[in-house]
């Protein structure tokens, strides 16, 4: 799986906690650019990643998201590329 | 209106649910009471506010909730002018994670838990609030059964039991993990990344399960249950099938039965009083008692038993009407429909569960409800059932009209004091907050005030009454303090179960005994008069104390001590017993299923 294909599988995770169906979801947003995305949103949509992905991120992964396209390809690396 | 909220919601349901109860655009909800709770914790509450705030209105009540900084516990607990004083909470909640504490804070168990003991009870007095405090959960690492773990957390909750047991209701967490598991429980890292106490989806579990806990510490507490016999406490209708023929056998469908005799046995035993209620033929039902070995229950567990063709709900008001108990401190538990609608009805303010489909499912869902926790167990609960036997032979002993004093005579009371001690200190509390009528200023001295009071050269006085018919416990406490030549009578209480049998005169013998002894040559009394103290308002004239002066919000009245000094007529005072050992800490309520 590549990290295009991860954050098609991601964006509508995002939107769904969010609760904002018509956000857009680029490898580059981060939680910044989205009033709605505070620290109880992330870790909802973390758990939620994980769940639609089957796969644990490590403590280490966790800390180190910088943005939405590095969350895919920390899930589409777990996946077994 | 908190449809499909549950222990089961996964974080993201929850959040929703949240939002569309309490988000900014949802009308405030309509329920029937209100909490304020303080939320302290060595961890993340953010998510735990949501499920409480969920959970506690399932349970209907809407919930105000201050959450301290995170890992500000201490400071909020020691500082007066703390977030956590200045929200004046009805409950705090304590709420510290094994994560931290076992690698850190508590890594000397029993030295943790002095500090901690000595945290929570100081704030409880200064807040004048109920503590809820969670057990430190347990440790993935107890998996290892002779590993460091299993041993640090047995020695932690011990000591913080026997340490807290007697200040706060204290909340076992390992019947939750064990009932959704280390798998849904454990996620170490979200610990490291969030500071959460577990894996987000076990929040709603989590926060029911402390919700249980909170409803359960400011809820009037069960005092009776009343329970039906045929197909409730035995399998099958005696009268149909024979004491020979009910269900009673623990390898099979007697199972769920023979569990609630022991969970009610158990009630028994942390003070709760049971009574059985039942349409039958006594001697029908008597016979399964007195023939079946296999019942854990025999009739000397209830302190009364109605077994006739009347009424459940005429029953049960007369049950409460002799032991003076309130219909919201009882509980009925019949397999019957018709039954607990007819009790519902007619006694509404009793506590009526419903029935699961499988006997075998009541005893769990039972304890799980939190209705039956009991916060601080003494021995004054665990010995209550026998104080009830007890009052009801005294009362057939009163003579239907005349001589009272010879009634009194035939009680044979003897009134024992002791002074302050470890032992007897948590009973002393508990009168001085809670006696309302016999209660001559109603000064409510918590543990600190106490401790500087007896610090300073007070005498504090537990007193225990006996009569001919059994022992009353602890029923009494008087505070003396000695002021120029004369001491003043502080604080005077007595408790009702011990009213009108003379005992305040032994008490004043006693009194005006150790004043003397002290070198006063008066004894003063105060009276403060108060919301429901009327009935005490006369006490001094008529123990023969004269008006002295009235001053803005007391009353003071003395009583010189030449001469002979009062003396009791019917009551025998003994010679003070020593300070009472150390009882044995009360143990943690857990309230989720055994």
């Amino acid at each position: 799986m590549t990290a295009a294909e991860a954050l098609a599988t991601i964006a509508p995770v995002i939107r769904e906690v969010l609760d904002r169906p018509d956000l857009e979801i680029t490898p580059s947003l981060t939680a910044r650019d989205v009033p709605e995305w505070d620290s109880l949103a992330n870790i909802t949509i973390i758990i939620e990643v994980e769940r639609a992905f089957a796969i644990k991120f490590t403590s280490d992964e966790l800390a180190a998201f910088a943005d939405t396209g590095a969350m895919a390809a920390a899930a589409a690396a777990k996946q077994g590329g | 209106m908190t449809e499909g909220f549950g222990p089961h919601l996964g974080i993201k349901q929850l959040n929703v649910l949240h939002e569309r109860m309490f988000g900014a655009a949802a009308p405030p909800p309509a329920l029937p009471r209100s909490v304020r709770v303080a939320v302290l914790a060595n961890h993340a509450t953010a998510f735990l506010e949501r499920g409480l705030r969920l959970a506690l209105a399932m349970r209907g009540y809407r919930a105000e909730i201050y959450a301290a900084p995170y890992n500000q516990w201490q400071v909020e607990l020691l500082a007066g002018d703390s977030g956590a004083a200045a929200f004046r909470p009805d409950v705090v909640l304590l709420t510290l994670t094994s994560q931290l504490l076992a690698y850190r804070e508590a890594g000397d168990p029993e030295a943790f838990a002095a500090d901690l003991a000595r945290l929570v009870s100081g704030a409880a007095e200064r807040l004048h609030a109920r503590f809820v405090v969670t057990l430190p959960e347990p440790l993935a690492e107890e998996a290892e059964p002779t590993g460091w773990a299993r041993n640090w957390r047995r020695r932690l909750l011990t000591a913080v039991e026997t340490q807290l047991g007697g200040t706060a209701v204290l909340l076992d967490l390992d019947p939750l993990v064990t009932r959704i598991g280390a798998e849904r429980w454990y996620a170490p890292r979200f610990f490291v990344n969030a500071k959460l106490i577990a894996h987000p989806d076990a929040t709603a579990a989590f926060a029911d399960h402390v919700a249980a806990a909170i409803a359960g510490s400011i809820r009037r507490a069960v005092r009776l249950v009343a329970v039906d016999l045929d197909d409730t406490l035995w399998g099958g209708v005696v009268g149909e099938v024979g004491w020979q023929g009910v269900d009673l056998d623990i390898e099979g469908r007697g199972f769920g039965h023979l569990r609630l005799q022991r969970f009610l046995l158990g009630l028994r035993e942390r003070g709760i009083v049971l009574a059985a209620v039942s349409k039958n033929n006594e001697r029908d039902a008597m016979e399964v008692f007195e023939r079946r070995p296999e019942m854990l229950l025999k009739p000397e567990h209830f302190v009364e038993m109605r077994i006739n063709w009347e009424p459940k709900s005429g029953n049960l008001a007369d049950i409460l009407d002799s032991l003076n108990l309130t219909p919201s401190g009882t509980c009925f538990l019949d397999d019957s429909r018709f039954e607990r609608e007819e009790v519902r009805r007619l006694l509404p303010e009793v506590l009526v569960p419903e029935f699961p489909d499988d006997i075998a499912d009541l005893v769990p869902a039972l304890a799980a409800s939190g209705d039956f926790s009991v916060p601080v167990v003494t021995a004054e609960d665990r010995a209550r059932s026998r104080m009830y036997d007890q009052e009801r032979q005294r009362r057939a002993a009163r003579p239907a009209l005349g001589d009272l004093d010879d009634y009194y005579r035939s009680l044979e009371l003897q009134l024992t004091p002791a002074p302050l001690g470890p032992g007897n200190e948590q009973r002393v509390l508990d009168l001085i907050a809670k006696t309302n009528q016999f209660n001559l200023t109603g000064r409510r001295h918590g543990r600190e005030a106490l401790a500087t009071l007896a610090a300073g050269g007070a005498e504090v006085w537990a007193y225990d009454l006996v009569d001919r018919f059994g022992g009353y416990g602890t029923i009494g406490v008087a505070i003396l303090l000695r002021e120029g030549d004369t001491a003043r009578i502080d604080t005077w209480v007595l408790s009702c179960r011990a009213m009108g049998r003379t005992v305040e005169s032994g008490i004043l013998q006693h009194l005006a005994e150790r004043a003397r002894a002290g070198g006063a040559r008066a004894l003063v009394g105060e009276y403060v008069a108060g919301a429901r103290n009327q009935p005490v308002a006369g006490l001094y004239p008529r123990l023969g104390f004269t008006d002295a002066a009235a001053a803005a919000e007391s009353r003071r009245y003395c009583l010189v001590l030449d001469g002979a000094l009062p003396a009791s007529r019917f009551v025998t005072v003994r010679d003070a017993a020593p300070a009472a050992p150390v009882r044995r800490a009360p143990r943690a309520i857990g309230v989720a299923p055994a």
